[in-house]
């Protein structure tokens, strides 16, 4: 019988740093940052010795970035560190492996660490299109990727630009609200639509910014959370899946999700309906969109009524994005997955201020990863709960 | 003898006006128009798409052909197999002869010759000859309105709807237009080169080509040279009647090997059964002429005259920028 | 210089040959699998054939951002050939407005990039117009 990661991880912790053009912060000073934020905002306060292992999610591979680079970022040595790298859900991936070494009983309390130094390569990400990869997504830079997938679920449902571009609208205000956002402006349909393509059907406004952060979790046992805190937030359920467009389908989906979520939910034994509050993975518009459909929020063709219904707006009855999601907070890859789990431990604690939804119970986070095998994704997703 | 069982023609999208090439250096009139590759074309991308349509011209399939020759001046490696490529690409005998002619755009007609001699002695029974260049030309100089891409390719076999007649040489020595891997062609007195290098080799070699097929009346010529006056001059002294000519030169520009197979098919399309053709093909050193009759005329689907009359016409930049020329040194 | 990379892809990449499996009908292209992706059945011993140089467009994108090697807007998208193999692939030879879902494109071998001091080719896909 396998066992479930249900209710046997609680998170006791979590810190961010602003996330941004932080030309002056080496991935190391992120990381220091982000840990000590979360150190400080441990309820009953904890001692860095009662850290028992490390999980540590970065994606950029310097060769051989190894669990050392937490280390002398956080001075935490003589301990297991491990490295994981999904790409873009990478955060999320770290979470999920330092939980399973948690719910198996090995170690009580474990620290989980995400970042990413995207702007010290003048190149950017666009540099890494990969030119070898002759048939397996040669010059599909992330936005192609996604934009792939935009063009067929438009063409299918027909759906317009101006509807995609709602995302934007909503996340960048949002975006503007929260303190830890890279971008912190409001933008229109208009501006959206208007932007110069970067890969059509996605224009500028339909993307995420280069964005470096980092972000960090203290996850512990349920049996010792008190130590820590009164109210601790518990893990209710974990996916994590992968596809490929070479395999079939019409690209109006991202499967790897719909596979995560399935087990997700099922780990949780929850359904899409109970969800109060939701993170979803939108380094473009289109993402977000076509998330909302595979996450079961909305059926097939029909994800652009949350939001014209503004049922997903700050709020509304299922707020999603409420930090400005990938659009406006940013992206920096490793810390993407753990920084959304940080801004759900806030919103399920009552904690998340100006973006502060009513009430929440039940909190999903949705992350997807591509990376060098541009034919398909990494979906992941977490569900949890007080 | 050998027959021609098929022919094919490639001419890549673009077109420029000389004119827009003149205007782009300040310079007044300018005549006809050229053929431009893409960014992602070559002498081996061109040429396999001409021994494609070849191929289906001669109803011929891949994995029949047993010697490939490749003719190019402009393949850009000093070592490296156009015809072994081509082999692999178009699925052809893995016993195939294979064999690469370049450093003259002679090399066409060498090619030939060799696919030629393997089909006569019944060694070869399907040869396919390849010929393909894309001549980039100094920006500025006087080759530049002319010098153009495009690829063209012939199926040898026993039985074909053209006889190879005959074939003749003249070797002179003299080197006229020449240049180092990678480099432009540099100043040159062009009449001083179409006197000495071209006319003495060219008249040389129809002449002996006239006494050993005992022909003297030519229905259709062809010519293979840098220049199309030079082709005007040629008829003159040969007494051939100028209207004889068929030539895309104005369509498409001067395409190095390739051109003697272009305008080889655009003499087809024009001949009638029985008819006979001059075939004359230039390169440093000296003329090769071939005497080619025409047994039933083939047809083409789109007409060769269409394909050389279509293309989009780009401007100088875009034209610099797919030609790589645009680029300045690194 | 060939690369081991280079030597390995070659031939598939000449030929578009695609590999099928017989439990599940998916073809690979171009690799030659024993462990299918579409179904996971493994071992399974797939046949290889040259498959007919036409598909459509599943999807596309216009590419205006891509590093040196490319040259902009390129047309891009998932194609499927007639014999189900898909590939991401670029397109040429074609009006951008002409594109759309559903499109029937043919193959036609095209300089890909440059590697190691060779130029190295395989097929991008223009609108269909042979039969």
């Amino acid at each position: 019988m396998t066992q479930s990661l249900h209710k046997r991880v609680t998170i006791v912790g979590g810190g961010m740093i602003k996330f941004g053009e932080l030309y002056e912060k080496s991935l190391e000073d992120m990381i220091e940052e982000a840990y000590l934020n979360a150190l400080s905002r441990v309820d009953k306060g904890i001692d860095p010795k009662d850290i028992q292992a490390a999980w540590y999610g970065t994606v950029y591979p310097e060769m051989g970035n190894s669990g050392l680079g937490l280390s002398h970022a956080t001075g935490l040595f003589d301990i297991p560190v491990t490295r994981i790298e999904n790409a873009c859900a990478t955060g999320s991936d770290t979470f999920r492996n330092a939980c399973m070494a948690v719910a198996a009983g090995v170690y009580d309390v474990a620290l989980v660490v995400g970042a990413e130094k995207m702007h010290d390569d003048p190149g950017g990400l666009i540099q890494r299109a990969d030119l070898k990869r002759l048939w397996m997504g040669r010059g599909v830079t992330m936005p192609a990727f996604f934009g792939l997938h935009g063009t067929a679920y438009m063409h299918k449902y027909g759906v317009t630009r101006e509807q995609v571009a709602l995302v934007s609208v909503k996340n960048h205000h949002n975006g503007s609200l929260y303190p830890y956002a890279h971008l912190r402006f409001e933008c229109s349909v208009e501006d959206v639509v208007k932007a110069a393509y970067v890969s059509y059907p996605l224009g500028l406004y339909d993307c995420c910014p280069v964005t470096d952060g980092a972000a960090v979790l203290i996850i512990t046992n349920p049996k010792i959370a008190n130590r820590y805190t009164d109210t601790p937030v518990y893990v209710l359920g974990s996916g994590l899946a992968t596809d490929s467009d070479l395999r079939g389908g019409d690209l109006t989906s991202f499967p790897a999700t719909q596979f995560a979520a399935k087990q997700a939910f099922e780990m949780a034994g929850l359904k899409s309906s109970e969800i109060d509050v939701a993170e979803i993975h939108d380094c473009f518009s289109i993402t977000e969109l076509v998330s909302y459909e595979d996450l079961g929020f909305a059926k097939p063709g029909h994800g652009p009524e949350l939001l014209e219904e503004g049922i997903v707006s700050l709020d509304g009855k299922m707020p999603v994005n409420p930090s400005g999601g990938l659009l406006a907070k940013g992206h920096p890859l490793g810390a993407t997955g753990v920084a959304q789990l940080v801004e759900l431990y806030e919103q399920l604690r009552g904690e998340a201020g100006a973006v502060q939804v009513k009430n929440p119970e039940i909190a999903l986070q949705h992350n997807i990863g591509i990376g060098r095998y541009a034919t398909g994704s990494v979906g992941c997703v977490h569900i949890l709960g007080r | 003898m050998s027959h021609i069982a098929g022919i094919g023609v490639y001419v890549p999208r673009y077109r420029i006006e000389a004119s827009e090439i003149n205007s782009a250096w300040a310079r007044p009139g300018g005549r006809g128009r050229k053929a431009v590759a893409e960014f992602d074309e070559d002498a081996l991308t061109m040429g396999i798409q001409a021994a494609h349509h070849a191929l289906t011209h001669a109803g011929v399939a891949g994995n029949k052909l047993d010697s490939i020759s490749f003719a190019s001046v402009s393949s850009g490696y000093a070592e490296y197999s156009l015809a072994a490529q081509s082999t692999q690409v178009l699925g052809a005998l893995v016993s195939a002869n294979v064999a690469d002619f370049g450093l003259s755009t002679r090399a066409v007609t060498s090619a030939l010759q060799a696919g030629l001699d393997g089909v006569h002695s019944k060694r070869i029974s399907h040869a396919l000859v390849i010929a393909s260049d894309k001549l980039i030309a100094q920006p500025g100089s006087s080759f530049e309105p002319n010098y153009a891409a495009g690829a063209g390719a012939l199926i040898l076999a026993q039985r074909g709807f053209a006889k190879i007649e005959g074939t003749a040489a003249a070797t002179s020595g003299f080197v006229g237009l020449s240049r180092r891997e990678g480099a432009f062609h540099g100043l040159i007195d062009e009449r001083f080169v179409m006197q000495h290098g071209f006319l003495e080799a060219a008249q040389a070699a129809v002449m002996r080509l006239q006494d050993s097929v005992k022909i003297s009346e030519w229905n259709h010529a062809v010519l293979q040279a840098p220049d199309e006056r030079w082709a005007s001059r040629l008829l003159k002294n040969l007494k051939i009647a100028p209207e004889k000519l068929r030539s895309g030169t104005a369509q498409i520009g001067y395409a190095g090997c390739a051109t003697f197979v272009i305008h080889l098919a655009l003499a087809f399309e024009s001949a009638k059964a029985g008819e006979q053709i001059l075939a004359v093909s230039y390169g440093p050193g000296g003329c090769d002429a071939v005497a080619i009759k025409v047994i039933e005329r083939p047809k083409f689907s789109p007409s060769i005259k269409d394909i050389l009359a279509s293309g989009e016409l780009i401007k100088y930049p875009h034209y610099l920028r797919i030609s790589k020329l645009l680029r300045g040194e690194p | 210089m060939t690369t081991p990379h280079q030597w390995r892809i070659s031939e598939s990449n000449a030929k578009l040959i695609g590999y099928r499996c017989p439990k599940c009908s998916w073809v690979s292209f171009p690799e030659k699998k024993r462990a299918c992706k579409r179904c996971g059945s493994a071992p399974v011993e797939m046949m290889g054939f040259v498959m007919k140089p036409f598909g459509k467009i599943v999807s596309f994108v216009v590419q205006h951002r891509l590093p040196e090697g490319f040259e902009t807007p390129l047309p891009l998208a998932i194609i499927e050939f007639e014999e189900g193999a898909r590939a991401a692939g670029h397109i040429i030879d074609c009006k951008l407005e002409e594109l759309h879902v559903g499109f029937e494109v043919e193959a036609e071998y095209r300089i890909m990039y440059e590697e190691n001091g060779l130029t190295m080719y395989s097929y991008k896909f223009k609108p269909r117009r042979s039969h």
